[in-house]
């Protein structure tokens, strides 16, 4: 594959913004990410903007323009794409067929979710859209309930792993205690953890990820533009990417304690980076239930099946571990501003393989992964990078 | 009588507008004995109700949309 290049991140502190605007949270994202690749703005052919679900939780649809508005970006074409927590990733993969078609040579990508400003049913409301409607939602499935069922599935076929799981949220928090960006910078002990109170049976209150303000921003170019750009740090490419799909409802997958979705982009992604699991040293995963992390680090290839919950005991997931997941605290911790967060993830992966990443920067970041699982795993892009 | 079996569950404490004031409330996915499997709310269940993966779960009556309603 030809190489893109990310020349540019910017993002938001994660968080609680009811006082913020939705073009507010863009401002500051996308100016940061244009700022940080140094180009004019002229310079970008398009936009690409990842969003779950304004129209229900903020009342405002036609995300596209109100980005390009918002950073000053006059007549550029736009794209607002949608695929539930998968969104912002969606932005990332539209982007880059667009450059590799030669249609764009800089593209602006981002993802915003406003969220916290609405009461908690409100907001699982607009969550559970992103499943069946009809046939899941009106039977009373949750989010929450959905990745209960595939946790107490996968209980009964491998093993209960619910201390794992606490283990998953300990380190989330222990890596988003180092992340300035991060949402929730608190420090819990794994008995609190085990002990709250339970939202979905086995899932308690630390098996759930954030409800989050929030916007992620990457600035991508041609390999081409890139060695035009600002020298005087590490560049990052993108060297392979996935996306795959699966069915909207969760009772009619094949199985639920594996994601073929995340199997098939994993194996698209790998072979277009000519890299396989063992070869990525820091991976950020979507762990939108501490369960959902565990899974996907087996789908990823990095631990057999049935054993992602032996690997984070043994410390393999911590940040000074083997195989660091999460290292920015994940959607645990660092939060989950739904169509943000696919870009939330590129940006600490490209932090980290630059080298920037302060107290959190791990030792060997060479390769580094991004898993975004859109609704109960329907939607999968996993974008691998490399620095140079 | 209509019967499937409990292919996984888990007992809801919040939930949307919709079913909010309906917690706890017991979901499922339920399969056929042709393997068909597909998502059920199930009637019947109280706290302290043991309930686990292939338990046996019984049609008992339809709700207003004409949909099957699964009791433990």
């Amino acid at each position: 594959m030809k190489k893109i290049s990310i020349v540019g991140i910017g993002e938001t502190v994660m968080g609680r913004h009811p006082e913020r605007s939705l073009h507010d949270l863009v401002r500051e994202a996308g100016n940061k990410a244009i700022e940080d690749a140094g180009i004019d703005k002229k310079q970008i052919d398009a936009l690409f903007i990842g969003n779950f679900n304004s129209s229900y939780l903020c009342g405002q649809g036609h995300m596209g323009p109100l980005a390009s508005e918002a950073l000053g970006l006059e007549n550029i074409p736009t794209v607002r794409t949608e695929g539930a927590c998968a969104s912002g990733s969606l932005a990332l993969r539209m982007a880059m067929l667009g450059i590799l078609s030669g249609a764009y040579k800089i593209a602006l990508v981002g993802g915003v979710e406003k969220m916290t400003h609405q009461p908690g049913a409100t907001v699982t409301s607009a969550i559970a859209s992103a499943m069946d409607c009809e046939h899941e939602a009106m039977q009373g499935f949750t989010f929450p309930a959905c990745f209960a069922m595939m946790a107490n599935r996968y209980f009964y076929e491998y093993r209960n792993v619910k201390r794992e799981m606490g283990l998953c949220a300990y380190n989330a928090h222990q890596n988003g205690l180092l992340n300035p960006d991060a949402q929730m910078r608190k420090e819990f002990t794994l008995e609190k953890i085990l002990s709250a109170e339970l939202i979905a049976d086995p899932l308690s209150l630390f098996d759930c990820s954030l409800v989050t303000d929030g916007a992620a921003f990457v600035l991508l170019a041609s390999d081409d533009v890139a060695d035009g750009l600002r020298s005087g740090r590490r560049r990052v490419d993108i060297i392979g990417q996935g996306h795959a799909g699966d069915t909207l409802t969760l009772a009619a997958k094949d199985k639920i304690t594996s994601f073929s979705a995340s199997r098939a982009a994993a194996a698209q992604a790998y072979a277009q980076a000519g890299v396989g699991a063992a070869d990525i040293d820091l991976a950020e995963v979507h762990d939108c239930f501490t369960i959902t992390q565990i899974i996907n680090t087996e789908d990823l290839g990095f631990f057999e099946h049935g054993k992602g919950g032996d690997a984070v005991a043994e410390g393999i997931t911590a940040l000074r571990g083997k195989k660091p997941i999460n290292t920015s605290g994940g959607l645990k911790s660092k939060g989950h501003p739904i169509g943000a967060t696919g870009l939330s993830q590129i940006y600490e992966i490209v932090t980290q393989l630059r080298g920037e990443a302060g107290e959190r920067q791990i030792a060997k970041a060479d390769t580094g992964l991004a898993h975004n699982l859109g609704g109960t795993a329907a939607t999968c892009v996993i974008t691998v990078m490399q620095g140079r | 009588m209509d019967k499937a079996k409990i292919y996984t569950y888990s007992i809801l404490f919040a939930s949307t507008e919709e079913f909010k004031d309906r917690v706890p409330y017991l979901t499922a996915i339920l399969e056929k004995p042709d393997g068909k499997r597909f998502a059920s709310l199930i009637a019947g269940w109280n706290a302290g109700t043991r309930v686990e993966i292939g338990q046996e779960v019984h049609s008992s009556g339809t709700d207003a949309g004409g949909q099957s309603v699964y009791s433990l």
